[in-house]
């Protein structure tokens, strides 16, 4: 059976359906086979059996009426006669009290027939016409037969009894008891559709439940493995990061002093055609290495998952001193901050330095989505009582949600190349996570977008007792 | 001032030295902690400027080595990494500073000033 090596939902469902019919089938197969094999079984037994009573019973009735004929009767028989003799039934079973198929509803009869086959006395079921079928039965004497039908198509038990020395045959006949039998066989057919209707529906629904939980632990174990390997990949970039950001950070630093040693001795010689390109050049060439640097820095932390130490910070502060770090180029560009500061403002459980950082990369690309002329207002509040709430909210040109998806993967970027490294949020998310806490962002493009940084409130009284 | 750099990358070590050596100070440059150890005993510097990051005998060990020998001997780490438990331990173990590459010269004359 060719399968889908995909690991995809789809491929999962179209998997599942193939087993689910599988299931069924065989279930089905394996539970109604016995069933139906018994059933079969039930009903020729019980028919075999009531073919044996029968045959039993009418046998002795057959010996009792037999007996019940003299000879000078059968003497008198002939052809002609037919309807002038008949056996009487009564008083046979007059002596048969044991019977459990006496029933006045039953029709039992006795006639004796010649070789030919033609009737010597009256019958209740067999006619002239019978001739045919009564000449078969006369040459097998002395053997039951069963369902032999006759008389408007009735089904009779009967036996046959040769009278040898007169050349005739006794014939027994008994109308089977069809109501006994059609109840049976309604019964059992009637259970047993039942029965396999009910099994068949309990089956289908087990075997639902069943390939859908599997599914669905199945659609689950692919999620896990998709997102261990995410994660793994990730891991793997920030290691690979680390590696680089490590091993050109030497570089960097010895690159770094000998552009200032230029410059040291620039300085220490006075004058020279072209100084001042020259040293515009060495200081350009500092300021891409510190870039450079910056960038190494960056992956750096962004690949270390240490916890933070425990320093006690007052947000206030660190959001005040930055906005005074912003401040000019708030002017310039005449965006307005306004700040509310919740009055029962703790201080935060982290690293300053962390909530420092994460706090101007914001703030920066919030003042970069304004351009000209806004607000950012940033609060604070307490969040039910182990947390606090810090938003950041501007009026700038929104995130659109496509972009929203990939905010937080490191060197996502939507400026120009060159402009941003598109790691500021990923190395902001990484570090909020890794002091406990959690970035939200909601966004509407041409309207703004709301920054809500979620962190751990430090409890005073636990410091004082350690 | 008399210098004493430990420090592998050959060429940083060198470019500072020069750069100290401009403005006045007396520069010595090892480039293993070994070597390093060896020259601080024969000539006792002012000041140690001592690399976290080497291969043979880490930073740190030679800081605790050096803060045995020669207890009042100020020790300035630098590093390459941001990570703060480099710091954290540096400091605890007896260094008097701990700086992150790439080096301010400005930064790193105030503190030696400073001592």
């Amino acid at each position: 059976m060719a399968t889908k090596m995909s690991g995809s939902p789809a491929g999962v469902r179209d998997r599942h359906k193939d087993l689910k019919f599988i299931l069924l089938i065989a279930v089905t197969c394996i539970s109604i086979v016995p069933t139906t094999l018994l059933a079969i079984l039930s009903y020729y037994q019980y028919r075999n059996l009531l073919q044996e009573e029968q045959n039993q019973f009418l046998k002795v009735y057959a010996n009792n009426v037999r007996q019940m004929l003299s000879p000078q009767l059968l003497l008198s028989l002939n052809p002609k006669s037919v309807l002038k003799k008949e056996i009487s039934v009564e008083k046979t079973l007059e002596n048969d009290t044991a019977s459990p198929y006496l029933s006045p509803q039953i029709l039992y009869d006795a006639c004796v027939v010649d070789d030919l086959g033609d009737l010597l006395t009256a019958s209740r079921f067999f006619t002239t016409e019978d001739r045919e079928n009564l000449r078969k039965i006369i040459t097998a004497p002395s053997r039951p037969i069963e369902k032999f039908q006759t008389f408007r198509g009735e089904k009779l038990w009967l036996t046959a009894q040769h009278l040898q020395l007169h050349n005739m045959t006794l014939l027994v006949a008994r109308q089977a008891p069809v109501a006994t039998w059609f109840r049976f066989q309604f019964k059992l057919v009637a259970i047993y559709c039942a029965c396999t209707a009910i099994g068949l529906l309990l089956i289908h629904q087990l075997i639902t439940i069943l390939t859908r939980k599997l599914r669905e632990s199945d659609i689950q174990r692919m999620k896990i493995f998709s997102d261990i390997a995410h994660t793994h990949r990730l891991t793997t970039l920030g290691t690979l990061a680390a590696g680089v950001a490590h091993e050109i950070n030497n570089p960097l630093a010895s690159l770094h002093q000998r552009a200032g040693l230029l410059l040291d001795i620039f300085d220490m010689n006075k004058d020279f055609p072209q100084r001042d390109k020259v040293l515009k050049t060495t200081e350009n060439m500092i300021e891409h290495i510190s870039r450079c640097q910056i960038i190494t820095h960056q992956l750096l932390v962004l690949s270390q998952e240490k916890p933070s130490v425990g320093e006690q910070t007052s947000i206030e502060n660190i959001i005040s001193e930055l906005l005074v770090f912003f401040q000019a180029e708030a002017e310039q560009r005449h965006i307005v901050f306004e700040t509310n500061f919740d009055k029962q403002l703790p201080n935060a459980h982290g690293a300053e330095d962390k909530i420092q950082q994460v706090l101007l990369t914001i703030i920066t690309n919030a003042m970069t989505a304004l351009e000209e002329n806004g607000i950012i207002r940033i609060t604070t509040k307490t969040k039910d009582s182990d947390y606090i709430k810090i938003n950041i909210e501007d009026n700038g040109r929104g995130i659109p949600p496509n972009t929203l998806k990939h905010i937080y993967d490191p060197f996502f970027t939507t400026k120009d190349t060159g402009e941003g490294t598109g790691l500021g949020l990923a190395i902001a998310n990484a570090l909020i996570k890794s002091l406990g806490g959690e970035i939200t962002i909601e966004s509407t493009p041409e309207k703004g977008t709301l920054f809500s940084i979620i962190l751990l409130k430090h409890i005073p009284d636990e410091n004082t007792n350690n | 001032m008399k210098i004493q750099i430990i420090d592998d990358e050959v060429d940083f070590a060198e470019a500072l030295a020069e750069r100290l050596e401009i403005r006045g100070h007396s520069v010595k440059i090892s480039h293993s902690g070994a070597t390093g150890i060896a020259s601080v005993n024969a000539e006792l510097p002012d000041v140690v400027l001592l690399d976290i990051n080497m291969p043979d005998i880490t930073g740190i060990e030679v800081l605790e080595g050096l803060t045995l020998t020669h207890p009042t001997l100020p020790v300035m780490m630098l590093t390459g990494h941001a990570y703060s438990s480099h710091k954290e331990e540096a400091l605890a173990k007896g260094a008097r500073e701990c700086l992150t590459k790439p080096i301010e010269l400005a930064q790193l004359l105030e503190k030696i000033a400073a001592l």
